[in-house]
C-alpha cells in the first residue's frame, strides 16, 4: 500500500491563476444576453408568422381607417365652427342674440 | 408571454404609426388653421376654391351687405327689447302678441335678406361650389332658433 503523500495535492495547493483583466467582460456578457433575447423574439415571430402577419395587417388597416376617420371628424368639426362663425357675422338675428348675451353678462 | 407582449406592442405601434400617417395625409390643414383663427373669410376662400377675383367680389358683397345687416340687427334688437319690457311690465296678452308678431316680422325680413345675400355670394363662386355653399348654409339660416338672453326663470 503506498502511503507517500500525493504530489498532486501539493501542486494544487500552490496553484494560483491570475487571468488578465477584461474591462469589456460585463458589457460583452450583456450584449450576448441581449442578442440571445432578440433572437428568441425573432424566432417567436417566425414560429407564429401567420398570426403575426394577420395581426400586423389588421393593425395597419384599422390604423389607416382610424386616422382617416379622425381627420374627417376634425374637418367636420372645423366646418361646423366656421359655418357658425360665418353666419354669426352676417345673420342679424345671431348678432342680436350675441349682443343681448354680452349685455346680460356685463 | 414576454414575446407575445412584445409582438402585441410592436403591432400596436405599427397601427398607431399608420393611424398618424393617415391622419396627416387626410388632414385639411388650411381648414383647421381657419377654424383655429375663427377666420370665416379665409375658410370661404379655401373651402370653395375661390380665385382672387371671386374672393374680392364676395368680400365686396359682404361689405355692401354689412350696412343692411346692421339695420336688421338694430330693428330686431329694438323689437326684442320692446317685447321683453312689455313682458316684464305685465302688458295685456293682445299687446304682447302684437309685439311678438313685430319681432317675427323683423326676423323674417332678416332671414329673407340673408337668403338673397347668400344666393348672390353663391353666384360669384365657381360652378358647383355655389350649390355646395348654399346646401351648407341655407338650412342653418332656415333652422335658426332664437337663443334668447340667459334667464333664471324655470318656466322657460
Amino acid at each position: 500500500m503506498n502511503t507517500s503523500p500525493d504530489p498532486l495535492s501539493g501542486l494544487l495547493q500552490h496553484w494560483r491563476i491570475a487571468p488578465p483583466g477584461d474591462p469589456q467582460f460585463r458589457s460583452a456578457v450583456w450584449a450576448r444576453l441581449q442578442a440571445a433575447r432578440d433572437t428568441r423574439w425573432a424566432a417567436y415571430v417566425r414560429q407564429h408568422a401567420a398570426a403575426s402577419c394577420a395581426a400586423l395587417a389588421l393593425a395597419v388597416v384599422a390604423g389607416g381607417w382610424l386616422g382617416q376617420w379622425q381627420a374627417h371628424r376634425q374637418a367636420a368639426q372645423d366646418r361646423e365652427v366656421l359655418a357658425t362663425t360665418y353666419l354669426a357675422e352676417i345673420d342679424a338675428r345671431v348678432i342680436a342674440d350675441n349682443r343681448a348675451e354680452t349685455h346680460v353678462h356685463h | 408571454m414576454k414575446n407575445f407582449l412584445l409582438t402585441f406592442l410592436a403591432v400596436l405601434a405599427a397601427g398607431a404609426l399608420v393611424a398618424g400617417a393617415f391622419f396627416r395625409w387626410h388632414c385639411d390643414d388650411a381648414l383647421h388653421a381657419a377654424a383655429q383663427e375663427r377666420d370665416a373669410m379665409k375658410w370661404l376662400r379655401t373651402e370653395f376654391h375661390l380665385s382672387d377675383a371671386q374672393f374680392a367680389a364676395i368680400a365686396k358683397l359682404h361689405e355692401d351687405y354689412s350696412a343692411e345687416c346692421a339695420n336688421h340687427c338694430v330693428a330686431i334688437g329694438s323689437a326684442r327689447a320692446e317685447l321683453t319690457a312689455a313682458e316684464k311690465s305685465g302688458q295685456p296678452a293682445a299687446a304682447l302678441a302684437a309685439l311678438r308678431r313685430n319681432v317675427a316680422e323683423r326676423e323674417l325680413a332678416c332671414r329673407t335678406a340673408i337668403g338673397v345675400h347668400l344666393r348672390k355670394v353663391a353666384a360669384s363662386m365657381p360652378p358647383g361650389e355655389g350649390e355646395r355653399y348654399l346646401q351648407l348654409l341655407l338650412p342653418r339660416v332656415e333652422n335658426y332658433t332664437h337663443r334668447g338672453a340667459p334667464t333664471v326663470r324655470l318656466d322657460e
